[in-house]
Order: structure tokens, then C-alpha cells, then sequence
């Protein structure tokens, strides 16, 4: 059964038994005060009888007929008293007695008015006497009667009152008990499927997913239950698939990571082992020319010469790429950079570019001293000078502008010069290896310094962006943590 | 559940077989002989039915009636132990209790009233021949009066002559039984009789215009007593309550069956059934003791000290009662002025 229908139950029976006792409290209060109403006319009852005795006595002793009037009246006055006693036999007994004592009443008030009718003086005072005798009796009768009955009066509204205790006791106590009884019951009911719905919850809380809560019951709280379990198997399915996903996301990394190395690898491999040839081929090409230059036509040497410079731009290529795929090879120990030493010396290697361009690298006024790597810095640094004095304008000295600021955890770098600029398109290719601005020869380079550059500021774990103007110049902004320890990979 | 069911099973089981064996055992319970002295008239009704309809079997009693013609003789055969239970009006007690000439073994100061089962005021008549009215009499000779000695009737008649202001030596009491007035009276053996219903009707009827019913202002209160030895109460006390039990329901009977309450006053009084319809209303059936009954056997008692009858027993009628039987067979009845 729903737990709202056993409450609707509870409820329902709490207000039958307040309504039964309310009616029940309301009828029996109601047939007391009748009866105690009735008790009030059998106290009148009682006290007119009283009143009747003592104004008889009086007369009967001192023959007094003070009080005949009022007599008279308490007869027609006990007459209408008699009429309420409810037991047909105590009635006609009253009656009797009253009628009885009346008669005898009034022949005493004959005999004492009359007296001549009586002459016999014995006789006379006898008959009075008598009569005397049956008024007493009479009135003593109708007296023990009403208190009699205001006896039983009184002890049937105690009975009352008696049964009422009782009766109130019967349902309440039963009600009551019954109440509580179905109160603990359907508590004790909830309370034990809570519990086992917080064991169930901490138990899934905890990451036991296979937990699966039984109530066995087809109420609210069974539905609970079951949705929690539903829930539960959702849960464990979606965690199960997580777990597959990271699994899988772990097995691409490695698969990744060694193929990084792999290539890497065969990188470092491909650029030191091509060395070798390409230094044979540019010996026996330099001895070619040199032995056989009287032989060879203008033709000839041409081809030579061709053939030359493209060995040299090759080992150049291969240098390069010898040397990107040596970013974050060195072993080189955290230390104190004076980076004020660092550019000043950068701007010293610069010095003939400068003085042939007629550029200048204008430095901060001052520099801190940072904790890092001094090699792959100052390689991001040369690198970026190094494109900002090649890629300068045409008739225009390049002038390259190096900041500083800090921000956050991490050191902000920018190096600023006022060359031909990055179109937006090529923001992102420009880091590409191999990837070259502008592809005519006229310009030096392999196009693989920026891809240094960027696989140096990520390996130092910070991040480069470019910010550019086609035409006007290029600021690369480059930034490497404060506590290089702590580094992200 | 099925051990549920198994114990409210033998639990019935158990309880139907302790009331056969309560059954079994009222039903073999030996029945308490009672003898009871009563006189057949209107008085008596409530006795005969509790007769007729088991009332006294139902508690425990078996009753042996001994039909006299009046409480007198009833009286001396309790005197004689002849009867556990005397059916009689207040004049024969007292005379038990303080008249020695009554019987040879009265004085009995151990009889004890243990209730009044009538309400009447109407049930004792003076009834006189017409042509020798006693009130105004003619002649010097004494009258006579036919009446049962010693029962109220006697009583009531020494009333009537007070309240007519006549000399009781100009009245000589024949003493009669009830069957015997109504043909003295017929015959002129006797000129008045004081007598009881029935009997007075019955005479009234039968002898139409050669009587007539006496005025008297002076009401006479009956009490017809259930009377029995103390000793019996001390001993047997269960006696007592039963057979007051017995008479209660049978007083209920009346209010409830009338006409078959008529029907077994006829067969036991051979009384004619219009007679008894006729004097239905003249009594009513009640226990009770109350202060009526304690004044009119102190006065009766005076009466008699008048009369030099019992002169020096005298009784407080307090000690004549006793409460106990009929506080537990039928509380409200008892109406005493504490």
C-alpha cells in the first residue's frame, strides 16, 4: 500500500475516534445534565416534602393554623413534584402516600374544628392520634421515597459518569493504541527503507555502482528505490564507457607519444646520418671544380655551382632540423638567468646584421634575473630577433623592441620589430616546420626557426601568440613560468 | 498467521468446553427446599408466578407451599417451624414477637421481616348489613363481627369504630376465617366483617343489596411481609436473596403479563377471573422496606401496648428488619431515612 494512503488511514482513523468521543462526550454530557436537571426537581422534591413535615408538626402540636395556607399550597406543589418520578411504582406509591396523608390531614383539621361532631373526648383524642400516626407515616414514607430516589439519582449519574470514564477509556485507549501502533509500524516502515536508501546512496557515493538497493515494497519509497537502482545502472554504464574512453585516450597517447619519439628519433637520426654524404658530395663537387676548372666550360661550372649552393641550403635544412629535433634535449640544470646579459650578448651576435641594415635592438633599461633554462631562451629570443631583422622592410632599418612585464605566474615577454608584417591567414602556419613567409629565395632561411621557437616556449610549458599588422610589423608575445619546477608538460 | 489461527482456535475450544461444564454444573446443582407459608389472595400473586414460571428453580429454590386461610396461621406454623417463610401482614408478626397468647411459642423476638411485597391502601374493607347499621345502632345488643383474630383486619376495624366515635364493647369479634364470613354475613350471623380483597369484593358482589362498604377516611396501609426465622438468614443467607430474586421477577412478570398474571392468581385462588380483574388495581407489587413499614409495625405495636397486649416487649422495629437480603436482590426498594 502507498505510504500516502497508510498516512490518509492514520489520519482518517485519528479523526474517527476524535469525532466518535467528541459525539460521544456531547450525548453522554447532555444526558447528564438532564439527569442532573431531573436531580434538582427530586431536591425540590425532597425539600417541599421537608417544608410540608415541619408546617404538619407545627400544626399538629400547637394546633396552630399559621402555616394551613402554605400547606395547602406545598400539597398542590407536590402533586406536580410527584409527576416527575420516572418509576411507575415509586409514583403510585407517592401518590398513595400523599393522598393518604392528606386524608388523614384533614380529619384531624375536621376533629379540631368539629369538635362537637366528636363529643366521646377519649375517643376523640384517640382518633386523633391515630390519625396523627398515619400523616407521620405517610409523609415519613414520601420523605424516605424522594430521598430514595435522589439516591438513585445520584448514584445512576455516578454510574453515568462511572461508564462515561469507562466508555472513553474503551475507545480511546483502543484508538490511541491502534494509532500508535500503526504510527510506529508505518514509521518504523519508512525509517527502515530511508536507512536502507542511505546505506545505498553512501554505498554508490563511494563508487560502489554494482550496489543495488532491495526494498521489496511497492510504495513510494519501493519507487524510489527503483529509480535509484535505474539510476545506479545508468551510472555504472556511463563510468564503465568513461573508463573505456580513457583507456583508449591513454593507449592514443602512448601510441603518440612514441611515435613523437619515433620521428623524433628518426629526425635526429635522418639529419646526423645525411651529414656524412652531403659533406662527400660537397668535397668531391669543391674538388671537381678545383681539379677540372681549365676543363670544364662555363656550362659546366654553372651546374657546379648550382649543385654546390644546394648542397649547402640542404645542410643547412638538415642542421636545422638536427636542431628542432634536439628542442628539450639538452641537459641543462635550472639556473639564474641575467636577462640582461642574455640580450645584451644576443645583440653583440646581431651586431654586423644591424650595422649592414642599419637596425638597432632597443633593450628594457633593466632586467631581472629569472630561474630557467638559459639555452632553449636564448634560442626563442635569437630566433625571433633573428626573423625581425631578415624580415624588415624593404628600405626601412629594422628596429626591434624587446619587453618585459610579469603576469601572474608567469614572465611576459614581447619582441616587437616594424618589418613586412604576418597576414592573418599565415598567424598559425608561420609555426609550422618547414613553413616559410614568403617562398622565393631571395630571402635567407629555412623556415623552421619559429617551430623552434614554439616547441621551445611549450616545452618551457608557456605559450606564444602573435599579435601583427601586414605592412607595419609583428609582435610575438612569449611568456615562461616563474617557477619552471612546476612546469606543465 | 497458521499459528494465529491454531491458538484462537484452542482458545474457543477451551472456553466452549468451560461452559458446558459451567452448564453441566447449574444444571446438576441440587435445589434448596424452601417451605413457605401463604394465604391464596390478591396479595399473593407474584408468589404463584415465581412458582409457575420457574423463577425460584432459576434461583436454586425449590418451594413448597403451604396455602392457609390467612398470615395468621401462616405465622404460628413458622412459630411451629412448619414453614421456613411466613406470608404475612404486620398484626400476626407483632403478635409473634411480643404476644404470648398468640401461641404456645411465641414469644419468637428471632423472626425477622426481610421485605413488604405489596402497596396498598385499598385492600382491607368494612362491610355492614344494610338493615343493622352498626354506626347508628338500634338496639342495645352487642354486634357482632365477623373477622380473622389478630390480622389486620382487627385492626382496621378498631379504626373504623374510632373514626366513627363508637364504643368497642358495643362490638363482640367473632373470630372467622374468610371463607366463613360471607355466609355468616349472609345469614345474619354476624352484622359486619372487617376482611381483605378478594373476599370483600366477592361478598360486595354476591350479596348485592343485603350489605354495604363502610366510609372510613382513615387509610389502612397493608404490608403483606415475607417473614422468616434468623436463623435461617445466618445460615443460609443465599435463601433469602434467591427467594426475594425469585419474587422480583415475578413482581416484573405482572407489569409485563397482566392477564396471565390473572390467569395464575384464578387457578390458585379459585376465585372467579372478573372478581380479580376487578381488584387488580387496589394493590401493586413492590419489595420494599422503608419508613412506612417501620412506623406501622411501631404502631402496631402500640396499638397492642393500648390493648395490654404485650405490654413490656416492645421492640425497636429496626431489629425486625433485616436490609441484607433484599439490598443485594433489589436495592431500590429499600427506602429508610438514614
Amino acid at each position: 500500500m502507498k505510504i500516502r494512503w497508510r498516512l490518509n488511514i492514520i489520519s482518517l482513523l485519528a479523526l474517527t475516534a476524535f469525532l466518535i468521543l467528541f459525539i460521544y462526550i456531547h450525548s453522554i454530557t447532555r444526558i447528564i445534565e438532564e439527569e442532573l436537571a431531573e436531580l434538582e426537581k427530586i431536591n425540590q422534591f425532597e425539600e417541599d416534602i421537608s417544608q410540608l413535615i415541619v408546617s404538619t408538626e407545627y400544626y399538629l402540636s400547637n394546633k396552630n393554623p399559621r402555616y394551613l395556607e402554605s400547606m395547602q399550597k406545598l400539597y398542590d406543589k407536590i402533586i406536580i413534584d410527584i409527576k416527575n418520578i420516572p418509576d411507575f411504582l415509586q409514583f403510585k406509591l407517592a401518590v398513595q402516600a400523599l393522598k393518604g396523608g392528606e386524608n388523614a390531614f384533614y380529619l384531624v383539621l375536621r376533629i379540631d374544628s368539629e369538635p362537637e361532631n366528636y363529643p366521646n373526648i377519649k375517643l376523640r383524642e384517640e382518633l386523633r392520634e391515630r390519625a396523627k400516626i398515619n400523616i407521620r407515616t405517610e409523609l415519613r414514607q414520601l420523605m424516605s421515597l424522594s430521598y430514595t430516589i435522589s439516591k438513585n439519582k445520584l448514584q445512576y449519574i455516578r454510574d453515568l459518569q462511572s461508564r462515561q470514564r469507562e466508555n472513553y477509556l474503551m475507545v480511546m485507549f483502543p484508538s490511541i493504541l491502534l494509532i500508535t501502533f500503526s504510527t510506529f509500524i508505518n514509521g518504523r516502515h519508512i525509517l527502515l527503507a530511508l536507512d536502507k536508501l542511505r546505506t545505498g546512496a553512501l554505498q554508490m557515493a563511494n563508487g560502489n555502482l554494482s550496489h543495488r538497493i532491495k526494498l521489496g515494497q511497492k510504495d513510494e519509497l519501493g519507487e524510489l528505490a527503483e529509480k535509484f537502482n535505474d539510476m545506479a545502472v545508468q551510472l555504472q554504464l556511463r563510468t564503465e564507457k568513461e573508463k573505456e574512453l580513457v583507456r583508449n585516450l591513454e593507449k592514443n597517447s602512448k601510441k603518440i607519444e612514441m611515435s613523437n619519439k619515433e620521428l623524433e628519433q628518426f629526425a635526429y637520426v635522418a639529419s646526423h646520418d645525411l651529414q656524412e654524404p652531403l659533406r662527400m658530395i660537397t668535397g668531391f663537387l669543391s674538388r671537381l671544380e678545383d681539379k677540372y676548372s681549365e676543363k670544364l666550360d662555363g656550362k659546366a661550372k654553372q651546374y657546379i655551382h648550382f649543385a654546390m649552393d644546394g648542397a649547402k641550403r640542404m645542410r643547412t635544412l638538415i642542421l636545422d632540423l638536427l636542431e628542432f629535433s634536439r628542442v628539450g634535449k639538452h641537459e641543462e640544470k635550472l639556473q639564474e638567468i641575467e636577462l640582461m646579459d642574455l640580450l645584451f650578448g644576443l645583440k653583440q651576435v646581431f651586431e654586423s646584421q644591424l650595422q649592414e641594415t642599419g637596425g638597432d635592438i632597443i633593450l628594457p633599461k633593466s632586467l631581472p634575473a629569472i630561474k630557467g633554462y638559459p639555452y632553449p631562451l636564448r634560442q626563442i629570443f635569437q630566433n625571433l630577433i633573428s626573423n625581425a631583422i631578415k624580415y624588415h622592410r624593404e628600405g626601412l632599418p629594422p628596429q626591434v623592441e624587446i619587453h618585459f612585464e610579469e603576469s601572474g605566474k608567469f614572465w611576459q615577454f614581447s619582441v616587437k620589430d616594424n618589418g613586412i608584417g604576418i597576414e592573418d591567414e599565415y598567424r598559425e602556419k608561420i609555426f609550422e616546420i618547414f613553413h616559410r613567409l614568403r617562398q622565393n629565395n631571395m630571402l635567407k632561411g629555412t623556415g623552421i626557426g619559429l617551430a623552434i621557437v614554439k616547441k621551445n616556449v611549450a616545452h618551457l610549458g608557456g605559450e606564444i601568440t602573435l599579435v601583427s599588422t601586414p605592412g607595419k610589423g609583428s609582435t610575438f608575445y612569449f611568456t615562461v613560468p616563474k617557477n619552471p619546477e612546476n612546469r606543465s608538460n | 498467521m497458521l499459528t494465529v489461527i491454531t491458538a484462537v482456535r484452542n482458545r474457543l475450544v477451551f472456553l466452549i468446553l468451560l461452559w458446558s461444564c459451567q452448564q453441566q454444573h447449574v444444571e446438576d446443582k441440587e435445589l434448596q427446599i424452601l417451605s413457605v407459608g401463604l394465604t391464596p389472595y390478591v396479595g399473593e400473586v407474584a408468589t404463584f408466578i415465581a412458582l409457575e414460571e420457574g423463577f425460584f428453580e432459576e434461583e436454586g429454590l425449590a418451594v413448597h407451599i403451604v396455602i392457609n386461610t390467612s398470615g395468621v396461621e401462616s405465622m404460628k406454623q413458622l412459630l411451629d417451624g412448619k414453614v421456613d417463610v411466613a406470608h404475612s401482614s404486620e398484626a400476626p408478626l407483632m403478635h409473634a414477637l411480643v404476644d404470648s397468647t398468640f401461641h404456645p411459642h411465641a414469644i419468637r423476638k428471632d423472626l425477622r421481616v426481610i421485605s413488604n411485597m405489596i402497596l396498598s391502601n385499598r385492600l382491607q374493607k368494612i362491610i355492614i348489613r344494610k338493615e343493622n347499621p352498626i354506626i347508628n345502632p338500634t338496639t342495645e345488643n352487642r354486634s357482632l363481627v365477623g373477622l380473622v383474630r389478630n390480622s389486620q383486619s382487627e385492626y382496621h376495624f378498631d379504626s373504623f369504630l374510632l373514626e366513627h366515635q363508637l364504643e368497642p364493647d358495643r362490638f363482640e369479634l367473632v373470630n372467622l376465617t374468610p371463607a366463613e364470613i360471607k355466609p355468616a354475613l349472609q345469614n345474619g350471623v354476624i352484622q359486619a366483617t372487617a376482611i381483605w380483597e378478594p373476599y370483600a369484593t366477592d361478598i360486595l358482589r354476591s350479596l348485592g343489596k343485603e350489605v354495604v362498604e363502610a366510609e372510613t377516611k382513615l387509610v389502612y396501609n397493608s404490608l403483606w411481609l415475607a417473614v422468616v426465622p434468623q436463623e435461617l438468614l445466618l445460615e443460609k443467607p443465599a435463601l433469602a436473596i434467591g427467594y426475594l430474586k425469585a419474587l422480583r421477577k415475578a413482581q416484573e412478570f405482572i407489569l409485563k403479563n397482566p392477564s396471565r398474571a390473572i390467569d395464575i392468581l384464578e387457578k390458585n385462588t379459585q376465585m372467579p377471573r372478573d372478581l380479580l380483574e376487578m381488584v387488580r388495581d387496589e394493590l401493586d407489587y413492590y419489595l420494599s422496606l422503608g419508613e412506612k413499614t417501620l412506623i406501622v409495625l411501631d404502631w402496631q405495636q402500640e396499638w397492642m401496648n393500648k390493648r395490654g397486649i404485650g405490654v413490656g416487649n416492645r421492640l425497636d422495629p429496626k431489629i425486625i428488619l433485616d436490609y441484607k437480603p433484599l439490598s443485594i436482590a433489589f436495592p431500590q426498594g429499600i427506602s429508610v431515612l438514614e
